[in-house]
C-alpha cells in the first residue's frame, strides 16, 4: 500500500497519469484510421527509444543496435506464430526473451570496447542480423520476407478468443503495452537502479570506486533495452503482417537517434515529446522519405551543435535557473530588511 | 587449383586496397581529432558521384575527372569539418559521433535526392583490359587500385614523417594539449587532417566506382567494414589500420570462394568480433584509454 502510494504520489506522475488518460481516450473522440495508426507507431516508438534513451541517457552508452532487438523480437513472433501456431502472447513472451539473451550477449561481447569502438561494433552486429535475414532463407524467407503474420489474439479457456482486428482495438493493445512499460521505466529512473545509471553515465571512475559494479549495470541496462525492442517488435510483427529484413533499418535507428537527443537524452519526459514529434509531423506534412531523412540528418546537427541536451533538457535547465534566480533574489530582499 | 588459390589472394588484395583506403583516412581522423567518421564511406560515394560528374556528363578525360574528384572531395573535407565537426569538439566523445551519423544519413538522401537512386555505371576504357599473368587474370582498373592505394600510402608516410604539418600531426595525435603548448595549430592541422581524409576516401570512389556501379548508399557497408580494419588495427594507428584492411580484404576474398559468397560479410565481421574477442585493443593497437 505504502508503496503504491509512493508511486502514484510521487511528484510529476500526475502528469504521466493525464498522459495515460489522454492516451486512453483517444478512440473515444476518433476512429480516423490515419490517426490510429499514427497513434499506433507513436507507441511502437515510444518503446524503442525509451529502450535506447536507457542506454544513452541512463548508462551514457551509444548502442546503435536498437532495430537489431526490434528485428529480433519481430521475427521471432512472425515466425512463430505463421509458422507454428503459437499464440499472439506466447510469440510475443519468446520476442522478449530471445531479444533479452541477443542484448545479453552482444552486450557482454561489445563491452569488451568502450566510447567509439562500442558504437562501431553494435552496429556491425546489426548489419550481421541483417545479412542473416537476408541469407537464412530457409528460417527468415530471405529477402521476401514473412507476409501474412496474423492479427494478435487471446485466448482464455472456457471464455473464448478475443482477436485484435479493428484499429481501435489495435489502438488499445500498444497503449496497454506503452502505459506498462512508462510506468516501469519511470520506476527505473526513481530508483536505485537508475540512480546507479546515472553515477555510471556521470562519472564511472568514481562509481566504480563506491563500489558499483559498472559492467554489470550496463548490462542489465542494455537487457532491458533490448526487452523493450522485442516488445516493439512483435507488436510490429503482428500490426503490419508483413516482416523482412529491412526492419533492421538505418532510418530506424536515425529516428530513434533522433527523438532521444532531440527530445533531451536521459529524460523520460523528453522522449516522449519526441517520439510525439518525430511521428507526427512528418506524417502530417506528408513528405517524401528522402526529403525527410535529410531534414532529420540536417535538424539533429542542427541540435547537437546548438542545443545537445535537448529540448527537455533545455527547458529543465531553464526551470532550475528560474528557481535559483528566485531563491537569491529572496536571499537578497532578506539582507536588505536586515540592514534596514 | 593452386593457380586459383593464387587468383583469391590477388582478389583479397584488391579488395583491402579499397578498405585500405578508406581506413586509412578514419584512422588519421580518429588518431588526431579523436571523432570517428561515420559519414566516411559516403565521401567515397560522393567521390564515385565527383567522377560519375566529371567523366560522363561533363565528358573530361578519366585521369583529369579522378584529379578534380579527389580535389573536390578534400575541399568538402574541409567543409564538413568547418561546419560540423569543429564546434562539437571538447564537449564529449558522444556528440560528434551522432553527428556524423547523421551526417551520413544526410548525404546519402541528399544524393538521393540530386542524383536519383538507380545504380549508374561509369565504363573507362580500361576496366575491360584483361592482364593475364600465368593463368591470373585481373583488369588495368584493378591494378590502379593496388597502384594508387601503395602511392598514396607511401607518400602519406612521407608526409607524416618528413614535413612541419606531419610531424604536427603525429605530436597532435600523441598529446593534444602539449602540443597545444608548443605552438601547434590546432585547428589548422584538424582541418588538415579531413582534407587527407576524405581525398583518399574520394580518390578510392573515383577508381573503384568504374569496377563497380555507382549508387548512394555504395559506401555504407564499406564504411562499416573500414571501421572493421580500425578497430582491428588499434583505434588511431593508421598502419594497423592499413594490415587489417589486407587481412580482412584476403579473409573475406577466401570465404566468399570457399564458404560462400553470401556469407562473406558476415565472416569479416565475424573476424572482427572474435579478434577482439581475445584481443580488445585490436591486432597491432596498444592498450590505451580510448
Amino acid at each position: 500500500m505504502k508503496r503504491l502510494k509512493e508511486l502514484f504520489v510521487a511528484r510529476g506522475f500526475i502528469l504521466y497519469i493525464l498522459f495515460f488518460i489522454g492516451l486512453s481516450i483517444v478512440p473515444v473522440f476518433t476512429s480516423s484510421r490515419y490517426i490510429l495508426n499514427m497513434l499506433i507507431y507513436f507507441g511502437m516508438y515510444l518503446l524503442l527509444s525509451m529502450g535506447l534513451n536507457l542506454m544513452i541517457g541512463g548508462v551514457g552508452l551509444l548502442a546503435l543496435c536498437t532495430p537489431l532487438f526490434f528485428g529480433v523480437g519481430a521475427y521471432t513472433s512472425a515466425i512463430l506464430t505463421t509458422f507454428h501456431n503459437f499464440p499472439f502472447l506466447g510469440g510475443l513472451l519468446l520476442g522478449m526473451v530471445f531479444s533479452a539473451v541477443v542484448a545479453y550477449v552482444v552486450g557482454i561481447l561489445a563491452l569488451r570496447v568502450s566510447y567509439h569502438a562500442f558504437a562501431i561494433i553494435t552496429l556491425a552486429f546489426m548489419i550481421i542480423f541483417q545479412l542473416v535475414a537476408y541469407d537464412w532463407v530457409s528460417l527468415t524467407k530471405g529477402p521476401m520476407g514473412i507476409p501474412g503474420i496474423p492479427r494478435p489474439s487471446i485466448s482464455i479457456p472456457s471464455i473464448g478468443t478475443w482477436t485484435f482486428d479493428t484499429p481501435t482495438e489495435l489502438y488499445y493493445l500498444i497503449t496497454v503495452l506503452v502505459i506498462i512499460s512508462v510506468v516501469v521505466f519511470y520506476r527505473i529512473q526513481n530508483s536505485r537502479l537508475g540512480r546507479t545509471f546515472i553515477s555510471i553515465r556521470e562519472d564511472e571512475p568514481l562509481a566504480e570506486a563506491y563500489g558499483v559494479d559498472s559492467k554489470k549495470y550496463k548490462i542489465i541496462a542494455f537487457v532491458i533495452g533490448g526487452i523493450f525492442g522485442g516488445i516493439a517488435g512483435s507488436y510490429y510483427a503482428h500490426y503490419v503482417k508483413f516482416v523482412s529484413p529491412e526492419i533492421f533499418s538505418m532510418y530506424l535507428l536515425t529516428t530513434l537517434l533522433i527523438i532521444v537527443i532531440v527530445g533531451g537524452a536521459g529524460y523520460l519526459e523528453g522522449v516522449i515529446i519526441g517520439a510525439f514529434l518525430f511521428t507526427v509531423i512528418p506524417e502530417a506534412l506528408r513528405l517524401a522519405p528522402e526529403i525527410r531523412d535529410l531534414i532529420y540528418a540536417l535538424l539533429l546537427i542542427v541540435i547537437l551543435i546548438k542545443a545537445p541536451e535537448g529540448v527537455y533538457g533545455r527547458y529543465k535547465e531553464k526551470m532550475r535557473r528560474l528557481v535559483l534566480q528566485k531563491k537569491t533574489k529572496e536571499k537578497k530582499g532578506d539582507l536588505h530588511e536586515v540592514s534596514a | 587449383m593452386n593457380g586459383s588459390i593464387i587468383q583469391y589472394l590477388i582478389n583479397g588484395v584488391f579488395e583491402g586496397s579499397v578498405y585500405a583506403m578508406i581506413a586509412v583516412g578514419l584512422s588519421l581522423i580518429f588518431g588526431i581529432l579523436e571523432v570517428v567518421n561515420f559519414a566516411h564511406g559516403e565521401f567515397y560515394m560522393l567521390g564515385a558521384v565527383f567522377l560519375f560528374v566529371f567523366f560522363k556528363i561533363l565528358g573530361m578525360p578519366y585521369w583529369i575527372g579522378v584529379i578534380l574528384s579527389v580535389m573536390f572531395m578534400a575541399a568538402f573535407g574541409v567543409l564538413v569539418e568547418r561546419l560540423t565537426i569543429r564546434p562539437l569538439i571538447g564537449k564529449g566523445w558522444l556528440l560528434p559521433i551522432i553527428a556524423t551519423f547523421a551526417l551520413s544519413l544526410g548525404l546519402q538522401n541528399f544524393i538521393i535526392v540530386t542524383f536519383g537512386s538507380t545504380p549508374k555505371p561509369v565504363v573507362t576504357k580500361y576496366a575491360n583490359n584483361v592482364i593475364d599473368i600465368g593463368g591470373i587474370y585481373f583488369t588495368q582498373q584493378r591494378l590502379f587500385i593496388l597502384i594508387f592505394a601503395m602511392t598514396a600510402f607511401v607518400l602519406l608516410h612521407i608526409f607524416l614523417k618528413k614535413t612541419k604539418t606531419g610531424k604536427a600531426m603525429r605530436a597532435i595525435s600523441q598529446n593534444r594539449d602539449a602540443a597545444q603548448i608548443v605552438g601547434i595549430d590546432t585547428n589548422k592541422i584538424y582541418m588538415i587532417t579531413f582534407a587527407i581524409g576524405s581525398g583518399l576516401a574520394g580518390l578510392a570512389g573515383a577508381i573503384v566506382g568504374p569496377i563497380y556501379v555507382i549508387y548512394p548508399t555504395m559506401g555504407a557497408l564499406l564504411s562499416l567494414k573500414a571501421f572493421a580494419c580500425v578497430i582491428m588495427g588499434g583505434f588511431g594507428n593508421v598502419k594497423g589500420a592499413i594490415y587489417s584492411a589486407y587481412i580482412l580484404g584476403i579473409i573475406g576474398s577466401l570465404g566468399a570462394s570457399f564458404v560462400s559468397q553470401t556469407y562473406k560479410d558476415i565472416i569479416i565481421f565475424a573476424v572482427l568480433i572474435c579478434v577482439l574477442l581475445v584481443r580488445p585493443h585490436g591486432i597491432f593497437g596498444k592498450k590505451v584509454g580510448i
